[in-house]
């Protein structure tokens, strides 16, 4: 988990940072996304893209309207991430 | 022995289908074994496609015999390709053509399954979306000197989007398509997200009538029994 956080562009941690930490990222997630003149939707999948590359799975549910850390994974990137 | 650990989303898909007797649409690398003909003679299709062809194949056999395993295992392979796939069930209520919206639910069901690599599981319409108008933002924005977030952004986009698929205009509905791609995405950078939602609602091909979708959007058309195929193409 770890090598996969450090893998991360400074972008996608953000992102990642904002899906851990918030209820309803949405918002932060389209300020993270224009800041860096790309999409929210494109920054989730290239998390899960790096996720299935590394660790073959990915880590964002992107099927729900608020896109969240499957269950599976939520301590294990809290710990990376502290 | 080599042990192979199964995240809980597959194993859970996998469980799930097998009791109730369906094929599994994720995780069908773990349990596929066999049949390496067969998808040799797709994976040989998908290199077709990437070359800009196209691929027709009819696959019989008897019940139970692995057709539909099949079908998801080529699914898997081509996302693993970075392809898009839209699959849909064929059934009464479903069909190729149909005046009582027979057609359209083909549409939508393909629509709801629209699948890429990191969503396997459907509903990808959006991410395409972003990513196709997040390609234009990124040119438009370089060729014209803009800060990341400048107002200009929205304007100079939305033209871009509606020059770029001015060639669509040829086509029956090509105006109307481009129109609610433009509106998606204006309504997006502006937090319309009505406006954003009703964009979607009318690509997904859920408007069931022309009043409804004019309420939200500048269209006279929408998606129906008689239009769905021109717009899939």
């Amino acid at each position: 988990m770890k090598n996969f956080v450090d893998a991360l562009v400074p972008v996608q941690q953000k992102a990642l940072y904002v899906l851990i930490t918030s209820e309803n990222p949405q918002s932060d997630l389209e300020r993270i996304a224009e800041e860096e003149l790309t999409m929210p939707q494109l920054l989730l999948d290239d998390i899960n893209d790096l996720a299935l590359q590394l660790m073959g799975d990915i880590i964002v549910d992107v099927t729900d309207q608020k896109p969240h850390i499957l269950d599976e994974y939520i301590d294990l990137l809290k710990q990376s991430v502290a | 022995m080599l042990s192979v650990k199964i995240s809980r989303r597959e194993s859970g898909a996998l469980m799930n289908s097998l009791t109730a007797g369906v094929v599994p649409r994720i995780g069908l690398r773990h349990i596929a074994v066999g049949r390496q003909n067969e998808v040799n003679a797709f994976l040989h299709d998908l290199a077709t496609i990437e070359d800009g062809g196209a691929s027709f194949r009819l696959v019989s056999g008897q019940y139970g015999s692995g057709k539909s395993f099949l079908l998801q295992m080529i699914r898997n392979n081509a996302m693993e390709r970075n392809f898009v796939v839209a699959d849909a069930d064929l059934s009464p209520e479903r069909r190729l053509t149909g005046t009582k919206d027979q057609g359209l639910a083909t549409y939508r069901e393909l629509m709801q399954h629209l699948s890429t690599f990191t969503r396997p599981e459907g509903s990808a319409l959006e991410s395409i979306l972003q990513k196709w108008i997040s390609y234009l933002q990124t040119s438009i924005t370089k060729a014209r000197g803009f800060r990341p977030g400048a107002p200009e952004i929205v304007d100079a986009v939305s033209v871009e989007i509606s020059e770029v698929l001015i060639d669509l205009s040829g086509m029956v509905y090509g105006f109307a398509f481009s129109s609610v791609i433009e509106a998606y995405w204006r309504g997006m950078k502006t937090g319309n997200e009505n406006l954003k939602q009703a964009s979607l609602r009318w690509l997904r091909g859920e408007f069931t009538t022309k009043t409804e979708a004019r309420q939200y959007l500048s269209v006279d058309c929408i998606i129906d029994d008689q239009s769905w195929y021109e717009f899939l193409k």
